[in-house]
């Protein structure tokens, strides 16, 4: 166990090394939330009633803020580490490594994760409390339920990431996989909207898929939409699959990597 | 004479890069792809958004997607243009942009060909597309009045978008890990004038209509094109000072670009 | 020969860095992020030096030294904190467009090639951009595709080329535009002894033919001994020794010591060895001789030993660079011009 604490710390101190790289994110958070706020807001001066499926202007706007708070906790973008170690065969020697490989990459990724909570989620949740009036939980046991499902978010987008830089074993570029990527995981974890805004079928599909575990799910917690324990209940039972796939993956991928001769 | 020579060989050296890259076509297929459904999947959410609601200030779905192509053709055509500034921070970090210095032509024209993508083409292909659509569901007419109002805005779009990635060139001679502050001045850019500008909030609004006149450059002529109600009440001097916002934000940004260049000179790296 | 203008001529000339302070420790990194104390590095103190037409001159130091700082200065990519530079007669970080037309420049560890263009497109684009007329580009390529043997690789991109491949394809390019002075930042780092053979060889055809200038850092004992008269070595950002190269080697440069292993049948007699060499038999079939670096060479060295014994096994060390330059150090003799 010390050994993924010592890794975690590493990456908790190779963040904070970037005073620019966390002040220029914060601005960059910022004028995303105040664009997709202020259309939000436009949005709902269209209407008559206050509710759209559910979702008030408040919530509606607390999701756009928790989201660009989250985007660097949850990173589910952008991180290609695992493939490039496929593409380079680096993998192999991972491998050999006397400590498992799974744990290595799950405290780097918690090591980058925790920083950033303090570093973006909070600044970046204030400033939208500031410009925004974004709601608060309504009580401290939403806000603790708020905290437990952002870690767990960081484990089930950890183990997409993880499953997706996994299929390098079997795809040699993966940069036109990555942009589809990209795109598919925003739209489908509500990055612009709560899932609750989309039409049927399209609306049950993202409910069923693990991308609603990685900001949905904190979302619903911090307004009090939905069991807290459900919640997180599902998000367990994702990161759970998910291990089960990334292994599967892991143990097909190495056997061509050997086949190949890496 | 000299200007032409060197835009001359630019032009030389993004057809090189640009055949060279053709010949991967499988992967260059791919990115194309990626690369649309990206829009795809903005245009969807869009679409979404007005299944649940009437209107977005007042307009209409058609409407904000003609407001969305406007702006989509100037962002990408300047994105393909500027794609080699995007490699300056890198460049500057590891030294690599010596070269640049060791080279007797122009340090920007030489920075804006480090890397020619085609990749956006899909895009901009799309946002003409898009354009088109909206346009003739709006039975929109197109007179000479309309043709001058959607050639500035493009015209001075591009030149507004290339500026606002100069500018993060730029910041990169002076920090390290300013990339993110330019994306979102740029893509922030782009994405907000995508959606009618009166919509924002004044103290933000006001930014991006005076400071980097992306709402005069791209807003104003879509409301005027569309006969729109005009909030902001500048409808009348938009098409003129516009474009003098433009040249005014541009010639800043050349001579940032010169500071820049100067100041890394005088600092190595 | 006339005595004309030096080719580059420096004086008193200073660069200092700003060097922002490290924290150490527990919150180390806490403190960085809140802190903006840094230090002043003098990269390059007080340099003064000329280098005449057709000279090369060899520039070594550790890494770190001042080496890449001073050869920025020279080539307009950074200007100096104090004194003063001036290069073809001009004025390096003033004049730096017009100066790019007649100097070439070679960073070994970077390519001034286009990595996704074949080397053949890289070098025609460089032909347009310094505006080189047909005939003596067609000349230079020829010439470089001769001597470098370009040919096997000029239809290809320059990333897959190798890092001896590329360097060719560099130097190839840095001369395409007949510059006046070469400058070259470590052009053998990393290649092998062929590659490293190839570009020695086309250096010294183009300082005979051409009068070109050069001034080449190195860490390559190798690059100095065949192809710089002169050499200059700075340390810490200041210049502890210019003057002849062979002076430099013979003082500091200690014995050439080379191990061989004979045929079994074989023996080396240790008496009446020529003058400069001495021999030591350490185990049945291997000798280790040491020959003064004032008569000898490596290469007549091992020319000697191959007419006296039949040689299964040559080991030679030439000593570096590296311990030349901190026996150097050591010594107290040591000013800068001391020789010359």
């Amino acid at each position: 166990m010390r050994i993924y604490l010592e890794i975690a710390r590493l990456a908790i101190h190779q963040q904070l090394a970037y005073r620019a790289a966390t002040l220029a994110g914060l601005f960059t958070n910022s004028v995303f939330g105040v664009i997709l706020g202020s259309v939000m807001l436009g949005f709902y001066g269209s209407v008559e009633g206050d509710c759209v499926n559910g979702w008030s202007p408040d919530d509606a706007i607390t999701l756009i803020w928790i989201n660009q708070s989250l985007l660097v906790v949850m990173y589910l973008w952008g991180w290609w580490d695992v493939s490039r170690t496929i593409q380079t065969g680096a993998i192999a020697s991972d491998f050999l490594r006397p400590i498992s490989w799974y744990g290595l990459w799950l405290s780097r990724d918690f090591g980058r994760a925790l920083p950033a909570i303090f570093l973006r989620m909070v600044p970046t949740l204030a400033i939208g409390w500031l410009l925004f009036d974004i709601s608060l939980p309504a009580t401290p046991a939403r806000g603790l339920w708020f905290l437990i499902a952002v870690i767990l978010g960081v484990w089930v987008s950890f183990s997409i990431r993880l499953l997706s830089n996994l299929l390098a074993f079997w795809l040699i570029d993966h940069r036109g996989l990555a942009a589809v990527w990209l795109t598919l995981t925003t739209f489908l974890s509500g990055m612009a909207m709560p899932i609750a805004f989309f039409p049927e079928p399209l609306r049950t599909i993202a409910e069923l898929l693990p991308f609603q575990a990685v900001l949905m799910s904190p979302i619903n917690t911090w307004l009090g939409k939905g069991d807290p324990l459900l919640i997180i209940a599902v998000q367990m039972i994702w990161i759970v699959a998910l291990v089960i796939l990334c292994s599967i993956a892991l143990k097909r991928g190495e056997r061509r990597l050997v086949v190949q001769g890496g | 004479m000299d200007w032409q020579q060197e835009l001359g060989l630019t032009w030389r050296i993004a057809k090189l890069r640009i055949a060279a890259q053709m010949q991967f076509q499988g992967s260059f297929l791919m990115q194309l792809f990626g690369n649309s459904i990206m829009t795809i999947m903005e245009i969807v959410t869009v679409v979404i958004f007005f299944q649940q609601f009437p209107a977005l200030g007042g307009w209409t779905l058609d409407e904000v997607l003609l407001l969305y192509a406007m702006c989509a053709i100037a962002f990408e055509i300047a994105d393909t243009m500027q794609n080699g500034l995007d490699l300056v921070p890198e460049q500057v970090r590891t030294g690599d942009f010596d070269r640049l210095l060791t080279r007797p032509i122009s340090v920007y024209l030489q920075a804006i060909t480090l890397d020619i993508s085609v990749r956006h083409i899909g895009k901009t292909i799309l946002a003409f597309g898009l354009f088109c659509w909206a346009w003739l569901r709006l039975d929109l007419a197109l007179t000479s009045e309309t043709l001058l109002l959607l050639t500035s805005a493009w015209i001075c779009g591009i030149a507004l978008f290339i500026a606002i990635f100069t500018l993060g060139a730029i910041v990169s001679f002076w920090t390290v890990g300013s990339i993110e502050v330019v994306n979102a001045i740029s893509y922030g850019g782009s994405d907000l004038a995508q959606y009618p500008i009166h919509i924002y909030r004044r103290w933000f609004r006001t930014i991006f209509i005076w400071l980097i006149p992306i709402g005069f450059v791209i807003y104003y002529p879509t409301l005027i094109i569309l006969d729109k109600p005009d909030p902001l009440g500048f409808a009348p001097i938009a098409p003129a000072i516009g474009p003098l916002l433009t040249i005014a934000f541009v010639a800043l940004v050349s001579l940032l670009w010169r500071q820049g260049v100067n100041h890394y000179h005088s600092t190595g790296s | 020969m006339p005595s004309p203008d030096p080719i580059v001529s420096v004086t008193c000339l200073t660069r200092t860095f700003q060097r922002r302070r490290l924290h150490r420790g527990r919150f180390g990194a806490l403190r960085a992020l809140a802190s903006r104390q840094s230090d002043t590095v003098n990269a390059v103190s007080d340099i003064t030096f000329d280098i005449q037409p057709g000279e090369m001159v060899g520039y070594i130091g550790q890494n770190g030294a001042g080496k890449s700082t001073t050869i920025k200065m020279l080539c307009g990519i950074l200007v100096p904190t104090s004194g003063s530079a001036t290069v073809l007669g001009a004025t390096p970080w003033r004049q730096r467009k017009q100066l790019a037309h007649r100097i070439g420049v070679v960073f070994g560890q970077r390519t001034q090639l286009w990595w996704d263009l074949p080397l053949r497109d890289s070098l025609h684009l460089l032909r347009h951009m310094y505006r080189v007329p047909g005939d003596r580009f067609a000349e230079n390529l020829a010439t470089a595709r001769e001597v470098l043997d370009l040919d096997p690789f000029l239809a290809t991109p320059v990333r897959q080329l190798s890092l001896g491949q590329r360097m060719r394809g560099d130097l190839a390019a840095a001369i395409l535009h007949d510059p006046d002075l070469l400058i070259l930042d470590e052009p053998t780092i990393g290649l092998d002894l062929l590659a490293k053979d190839r570009i020695r060889d086309f250096l010294r055809t183009l300082n005979r033919t051409h009068g070109t200038t050069m001034l080449l850092t190195t860490h390559d004992l190798g690059d100095i001994e065949e192809l710089c008269e002169r050499v200059m070595v700075i340390d810490a950002g200041r210049l502890r020794f210019d003057g002849n190269a062979t002076a430099l080697q013979h003082q500091f440069g200690g014995d050439i010591e080379i191990g061989v292993d004979v045929a079994h049948d074989q023996t080396i007699a240790l008496a009446n060895l020529p003058t400069g060499v001495t021999g030591e038999h350490l185990t049945a079939s291997t000798w280790m001789f040491r020959f003064d670096r004032g008569l000898w060479t490596s290469g007549s060295a091992v020319r000697w030993l191959t007419t006296i014994a039949e040689l299964r096994d040559v080991s030679i060390n030439d000593g570096s660079l590296e311990q030349m330059i901190r026996d150097l150090y050591l010594s107290d003799k040591t000013s800068a011009h001391n020789v010359n």
